[in-house]
């Protein structure tokens, strides 16, 4: 009895936790907002999917990387909240961009392709341009510039080095170094005889990475970029150069637009179905089970609490196939119930007091729904592992909820049986 | 009490039948596949009076180069074009053409492109998944069964439940096809992918409830036959198993009624799905176990 009360009384913390959460503006806990999250199929937007040609790549998903990088700027120009960019397979990017509607413009800031160039000061408008800076986008840097020909093709790589350069300080100093093939040797020394104690803009995708001053000429192609301030803005620099050392092709291999009225549709229409779903649900087994019906509705109330607070906690990013999956669940989550009750009625009927049927009823459902429950957990995993976005986000929901509807199953519907039996009640648990 | 097991050659007969009936179905109707699965473009545009248009729209795509499949109406003002692999100009040519031809009437609600290289992927992975799931399945099975007494080894309990899933599925399949033959929004899609890994939970799930009792009563009553104690069983899970079936499919007819049509397809497939699907788990699976242990003992008292 004390056992029960106990986790009665966890029973009722995990709920007021969650109800907490389920409020639809939730609070931030965590350190971040808590908000359910619902996929383009859901809110409206625009995937793309994108190839890149590796083929000529020597470090295959350093390169992707270097291109997942150079997109995640771009989007971030485009003020995208909640993009995801990400790698599929070992040379794709799927992007996802939630609320986009006009794919043709996302394309076109996206797609471009990208190149890293090296630019000297140029007099006025007529023979150079203005360019902004990489990072800041509204910022223009002053001056004009025009291109040269050295570009990203003659550069071999940037490295993140570390130089001494006060002796007294006895500190040394993040910098980048660069260095140049036999084409860019000759360029490169040529641009920094001409442009001497003047600035080189590095430009990448048009806007200004970085803008050194030329202090010495350079003739054996190894130059040095001092000035950072500590080694993470060394480490991006170098980043940002890598990215057009060699610049990767890519081509779109798939795209979806999702309009923001069918997504929204296609949310109220589920959401109202399930709730008469689930209503018809209790009603059946409010009139078939009679008490224990009653139990399992408050079983079923709070699993989907628990549940729904899990999903937005994680987060979890709600689709078609994710609410499949928790529709899946639940069907779960009465099952158990529905297990329990048929066993403990045949327990009573062999003759033992309401209590023994209970418990016995309980250990002998318990084997069923273990098993049932695991099997569909294995699978999960695997679709979860091996599947496509569709899949995963169906196996994700489906797991989470097959593992609450287990939890519950022990302490909320077990327990209030007990508790009932208990109490002056039990009668009416002769069902 | 009416016994399973005696008359499992019915039930067995009546499987057999629809499984040949979807194989048919399936080779002969072929399966209307969507672009996810075969490549393509989908153009969902609103527009009054689509019905009327069609034609015009048909020559407007035309007049932008586009290879078109085919055009259809959906909910009165809507219109679905699908066409070969789109590049980005020659949506943007079409969309531009149609809004000169209609003005503001026109808005596109949803555009799709699959290259061939995604659709691939999909269809390795969705089998990939299932194949994989599929053995995983078998193997849990046969550990979590492995203190089931003879003559009833726990491999045949997890191949009998494998067996009973890829009859669900294939029967699904089969009616996804004959469905399709007749109405065109019934497609086979990524929805149909989900649609198909949640029967194979829920037929599994199913399954194992009844496996459950028959190693329990197996391990009570050493002395009777399996023939016996299947349909004990079965009987005994008969009441759970209805009702399960029937909460699920009361959600689930909730959502095709008034879920909208972007999911109809979806859910029409998981009510079948979990009909057949109940239906192997009381009438098949055990079944098969029966056959095959009472086979196997014939050989081994040889």
């Amino acid at each position: 009895m004390k056992n029960t009360w106990i986790t009665l009384s966890i029973i009722v913390v995990l709920l007021a936790l969650s109800i907490i959460i389920d409020i639809p503006k939730g609070p931030d806990i965590f350190g971040r907002e808590i908000k359910t999250r619902l996929g383009l199929d859901l809110q409206g937007g625009t995937e793309i999917i994108y190839q890149a040609d590796l083929s000529k790549s020597e470090d295959k998903s350093k390169d992707l990387n270097n291109l997942i990088n150079v997109f995640r700027q771009r989007i971030d120009r485009l003020g995208v909240a909640e993009p995801t960019i990400q790698e599929q397979g070992s040379d794709q990017i799927l992007i996802q961009l939630p609320g986009v509607n006009d794919i043709e413009e996302a394309i076109s800031v996206i797609g471009q392709t990208y190149e890293l160039v090296f630019m000297t000061e140029a007099a006025d408008a007529t023979s150079g341009v203005q360019l902004n800076d990489y990072y800041e986008d509204s910022y223009t840097l002053p001056g004009y510039w025009q291109p040269t020909e050295l570009t990203g093709k003659d550069l071999i790589k940037a490295d993140v080095t570390y130089e001494n350069q006060d002796q007294s300080m006895g500190q040394s100093q993040p910098v980048v170094s660069l260095s140049f093939n036999n084409a860019g040797k000759e360029k490169f020394a040529k641009l920094t005889k001409e442009n001497l104690q003047k600035q080189i803009a590095i430009v990448l995708d048009n806007r200004i990475v970085s803008a050194p001053t030329v202090q010495s000429e350079i003739t054996d192609g190894k130059a040095i970029i001092t000035g950072q301030k500590d080694i993470k803005e060394a480490k991006m620099l170098a980043d940002r150069l890598n990215e057009g050392v060699l610049p990767i092709p890519a081509k779109i291999i798939g795209q979806q637009n999702v309009g923001a009225s069918l997504g929204a549709q296609s949310v109220k229409m589920s959401l109202i179905a399930g709730i008469i779903g689930l209503f018809l649900v209790g009603l059946f087994m409010v009139v078939h089970y009679k008490i224990p019906g009653v139990i399992s509705v408050v079983a079923l109330i709070i699993y989907s609490l628990l549940t729904l607070a899990l999903f937005k906690t994680i987060p979890v990013t709600m689709t078609l196939a994710g609410i499949a999956g928790f529709i899946l669940s639940i069907g779960m989550a009465v099952d158990a119930n529905i297990l329990i009750f048929e066993r403990t009625r045949e327990e009573l009927r062999s003759g033992k007091d309401v209590i023994g049927s209970i418990e016995e009823g309980f250990r002998r459902a318990w084997s069923s729904i273990r098993d049932s429950n695991i099997s569909t957990i294995i699978t999960c995993i695997i679709l979860f592992y091996f599947g496509t976005g569709i899949i995963k986000g169906f196996a994700l929901t489906l797991s989470i909820g097959v593992l609450v509807s287990m939890f519950t199953a022990i302490t909320v519907s077990r327990n209030f049986l007990v508790i009932i039996s208990k109490t002056r009640f039990r009668r009416l648990l002769n069902v | 009490m009416f016994n399973v097991v005696k008359n499992r050659n019915y039930f067995f007969g009546f499987s057999l039948l629809l499984t040949i009936l979807s194989i048919i179905s399936i080779f002969t109707w072929k399966l209307n596949l969507s672009i996810d699965f075969r490549g393509g473009s989908n153009i969902e545009i609103s527009l009054p009076n689509a019905e009327e248009n069609l034609n015009k729209i048909r020559e407007i795509g035309r007049e932008s180069g586009l290879k078109i499949d085919s055009v259809r109406t959906s909910d009165n003002n809507k219109v679905i074009i699908r066409t070969d692999d789109l590049s980005t100009n020659e949506h943007s040519l079409f969309i531009e053409n149609l809004k000169s031809e209609f003005s503001d009437k026109v808005a596109e609600e949803n555009y799709q492109t699959v290259g061939p290289v995604v659709s691939r992927d999909l269809t390795n992975k969705t089998i990939w998944s299932v194949v994989i799931a599929s053995i995983a399945i078998i193997l849990y099975i046969a550990y979590a069964f492995r203190r089931t007494p003879k003559p009833a080894s726990s491999w045949r309990f997890g191949l009998a439940a494998v067996a009973a899933l890829i009859h669900d599925l294939i029967i699904t399949t089969g009616f996804v096809s004959i469905v399709g033959h007749f109405y065109s929004w019934m497609q086979v899609d990524a929805l149909f992918i989900t649609a198909l890994l949640t029967i194979m939970g829920f037929s599994v799930h199913d399954t194992i409830v009844v496996f459950d009792r028959l190693r329990e009563n197996l391990i009570r009553k050493p002395e009777s036959d399996i023939e016996t104690l299947a349909n004990d069983s079965i009987i005994q899970t008969l009441s759970r198993s209805i009702n399960t079936s029937l909460t699920t499919i009361l959600v689930l007819t909730a959502l095709f009624l008034i879920g909208g049509e972007s999911i109809r397809h979806f859910v029409l497939i998981l009510i079948a799905g979990i009909t057949f699907g109940t239906y192997s788990s009381i009438f098949i699976a055990s079944i098969i176990l029966v056959v095959w242990s009472k086979n196997g003992n014939d050989l081994s008292h040889r």
